[in-house]
């Protein structure tokens, strides 16, 4: 795999992490609220 | 499966000459990467290599213990519920997820300012001015591309890692 796909490969994972998390959050939010 | 054989090349001509003979066996150019220190010039090389950083192993060891550590507090949490909160198994699958893409996300960016645990080994041939040669081979073509790679320098050794990122598919 040549490193600019990579590169956007770990990008895509970090930002489903974070998108998965907040999602998390959210509906932890909501359920508390 | 394929199997990454990696192998150690002492000159720029004779990477050339394994490289070249690979492809004449019918192995695709995407699937070999060489990587060399900054003195050394690859001309017409495959470069690039795999990745340089130690971003996915740390990744997906942050995935399972993020992952595992979420599920236990959830179990905890479902065992002992604090005081007002009614926690099923949702929660702790939630507690999980987010444990997990927590555990993911920080180590994931720790982990991609370190260099590629995998290449350590060879940090210091590369270093003295070797080329590490790595190919992606089909499982069964271990051996005959091993003899393909030794016809030229039988000095050379052949190692096989294990092929990367079986959690993420590439």
């Amino acid at each position: 795999m040549r490193k600019s796909k990579a590169m956007v490969r770990n990008a895509l994972l970090l930002v489903g992490c974070i998108v998965v998390f907040l999602i998390g959050a959210g509906i932890i939010a909501v359920n508390l609220g | 499966m394929n199997k990454r054989l990696c192998f150690l090349s002492p000159d720029v001509a004779h990477a050339q000459q394994v490289v070249e003979d690979l492809k004449t066996d019918g192995i695709q150019e995407r699937h070999i990467y060489v990587i060399a220190n900054h003195q050394v010039p690859l001309e017409d090389l495959p470069d690039g290599g795999p990745e340089e950083d130690d971003f996915l192993p740390a990744f997906e060891r942050g995935i399972a213990f993020g992952g595992a550590t979420g599920v236990f507090l959830g179990l905890v949490a479902v065992a002992f519920p604090p005081a007002g909160l009614v926690i099923g198994g949702g929660g702790v699958l939630l507690l999980g997820m987010m444990s997990a893409s927590l555990g993911g996300f920080l180590t994931g960016m720790a982990g991609a300012s370190f260099p590629n645990s995998r290449l350590q080994a060879f940090e210091s041939d590369i270093a003295r001015g070797m080329i590490l040669i790595m190919v992606d081979v089909p499982g069964a073509d271990v051996a005959r591309i091993s003899a393909l790679i030794q016809r030229q320098d039988p000095a050379v050794t052949v190692e096989g890692i294990e092929p990367p990122a079986l959690l993420i598919p590439e």
